[in-house]
């Protein structure tokens, strides 16, 4: 075993040595395929942190013409968590919004002094599930609440969550388009440049077949070597996205946007993920390819 | 009993072999030969006889369109693919191509061999160091074998087909390009191989290593066996227990 595993890697090593011009064009591809993919990723899942945090904040509030006794104000929380399940339901009577508005004016409170303490309409105030999902259904959400009876009116920042749905919309799409870059990348071009390799090294496989190679010890070399280019282009994918990154948010630090929110890199996990699946598309694609090639 | 000893003794069985070529050339036609474990045979006959065509045969180089190739008891148009990567790691073959890799040291090219077979490259290293010396061509080592001669890069593939230990050796012309000193050498080497257990088969048309000979010579014109016994006399068999023992002592 021991001897098959060093037989298996002296040939990689000595294959890698041959082909390295060829090597390093395809490492190079897989650099920027990774880098396409991991820097739409990244942008998604920043995306998506920032949507909780925005979440955090959105509610919806259903203004109502009279204000709901015990039963009724049951009867709207039955209907809402009817049609989804929220975070939290808080009714605000005339007088709560009446103390809160006067809160809001602070030393202003003075202009309410004459106003009646029930000028205000009463309303419910829903906090929707904090996750995306519940960004984008706010939308429907919004309609069936405008049909319950007694409502005025329901506000949120409706223009903004459409917007936002159909960025995040598109951001979804780009990245499960860079990731089908990102397979066919390794999978063709690792393949194909392995068929290369192949063709010019007939007359080794050629010998090797006439003194009795195993189909993996002609195979796993193969292998190795397009999981090594699969493992060096997406760490080297993933390390230009690191500067990428660092640069970008040292540009932001510069300008001191602190309206905007804190990105974040991949975590360690979703690192090692990106780099173990680019690896083993890599080394599958070399396979795959030496299988077709050399019809074993 | 006597029937089962006799199998096991045979290396090499072709039963009505043909083999013909597009359009319409009789390489090989009708031919039966049995060879014994531990034997070694010359074939011979002038170019075209088909000699070189019966040595593919043995590794499955080509296929027979008539008849039976048996080797070590195995029918080779039967053997699945991996039994036969298998069996072709017990055959050295010096076919008259050399098929060296010209990028790659003499001692690269000796070494795929054995690496096939997994050996050990400490093993490897003193293996071919040894077969080179026997050869004269230790020198030449870390030689790319593009930079070698003709008659040189014949006995690096003859190094090559002997270098595994296989239980049978397969050499087309081994000294086709040599001079009388190294023609020695690489008869030496191939009896020493022979002393150790290994049957042998020379495709040959040099009367000078097979004149003087005490082994079974068969002579090949035009495809067909026409003089010499394509049976091997018992005299002539090599002891399985001396060879297996030998063997075993070797690796």
């Amino acid at each position: 075993m021991l001897n098959f595993i060093s037989a298996v890697f002296s040939h990689t090593l000595r294959n890698i040595f041959q082909t390295w011009s060829s090597q390093l064009l395809t490492v190079l591809t897989i650099i920027l395929s990774v880098l396409i993919f991991s820097f739409f990723y990244l942008l998604y899942t920043n995306v998506l942190h920032v949507s909780r945090l925005l979440d955090n904040n959105l509610r919806l509030i259903v203004y109502l013409n009279d204000e709901p006794g015990k039963a009724m104000q049951e009867e709207y929380r039955d209907k809402i968590l009817k049609f989804d399940t929220v975070e939290k339901i808080v009714f605000v009577s005339r007088k709560e919004a009446f103390k809160r508005f006067a809160r809001q004016l602070k030393e202003n409170r003075d202009v309410l002094k004459d106003m009646p303490t029930d000028f205000l309409p009463p309303s419910i105030e829903i906090y929707p599930v904090h996750s995306l999902d519940a960004l984008t259904r706010i939308k429907r959400f919004s309609d069936y609440l405008e049909t319950l009876p007694g409502v005025l009116k329901v506000q949120y920042g409706r223009e903004w969550v459409a917007r936002f749905y159909s960025f995040v919309k598109l951001l979804r799409i780009v990245v499960v388009l860079s990731g089908v870059l990102l397979i066919l990348t390794t999978t063709f071009v690792v393949g194909h440049t392995i068929r290369l390799t192949l063709l010019s090294r007939q007359r080794e496989l050629e010998l090797l077949r006439l003194v009795g190679a195993s189909n993996n010890y002609i195979r796993m070399p193969f292998f190795l070597e397009g999981a090594l280019q699969g493992l060096v282009g997406s760490a080297g994918g993933i390390a230009a996205l690191y500067l990428l990154f660092n640069w970008i948010s040292l540009r932001f630090a510069v300008s001191s946007t602190s309206f905007l929110p804190q990105f974040t890199f991949f975590s360690l996990p979703v690192i090692v993920a990106i780099i173990a699946i680019s690896t083993l598309l890599c080394g599958f694609g070399s396979f795959s390819s030496t299988r077709k090639a050399l019809r074993l | 009993m006597n029937s089962a000893n006799n199998e096991s003794r045979i290396i090499v069985d072709l039963v009505k072999v043909s083999k013909t070529y597009h359009p319409d050339i009789h390489a090989v036609s009708d031919v039966s030969l049995s060879v014994n474990r531990g034997e070694i045979l010359f074939l011979t006959g002038r170019s075209g006889a088909g000699k070189t065509t019966i040595l593919h045969l043995l590794n499955r180089i080509e296929s027979p369109d008539k008849g039976v190739v048996e080797v070590a008891g195995q029918d080779l148009g039967k053997l699945s693919q991996g039994k036969m990567q298998k069996l072709r790691r017990s055959i050295g073959v010096a076919y008259q191509d050399f098929k060296l890799l010209p990028d790659r040291s003499v001692a690269q090219n000796i070494a795929i061999a054995m690496e096939v077979t997994y050996t050990r490259p400490s093993t490897i290293r003193t293996r071919t160091k040894d077969i080179l010396q026997r050869l004269g061509l230790a020198d030449k080592y870390h030689t790319p074998t593009a930079e070698l001669s003709r008659g040189e890069q014949q006995r690096v593939a003859i190094a090559r087909a002997v270098a595994g230990r296989p239980q049978l050796i397969l050499t087309d012309e081994p000294t086709g390009n040599l001079d009388h000193e190294t023609t020695t050498l690489v008869m030496d080497l191939l009896s020493h191989c022979n002393k150790k257990g290994a049957t042998i088969i020379i495709a040959t048309h040099d009367e000078s290593i097979y004149r003087q000979t005490d082994h079974r010579v068969i002579e090949l014109r035009a495809g067909r066996i026409v003089n010499g016994n394509p049976v091997p006399d018992d005299s002539r068999r090599h002891n399985p227990a001396t060879t297996e023992e030998t063997d075993n002592a070797d690796t």
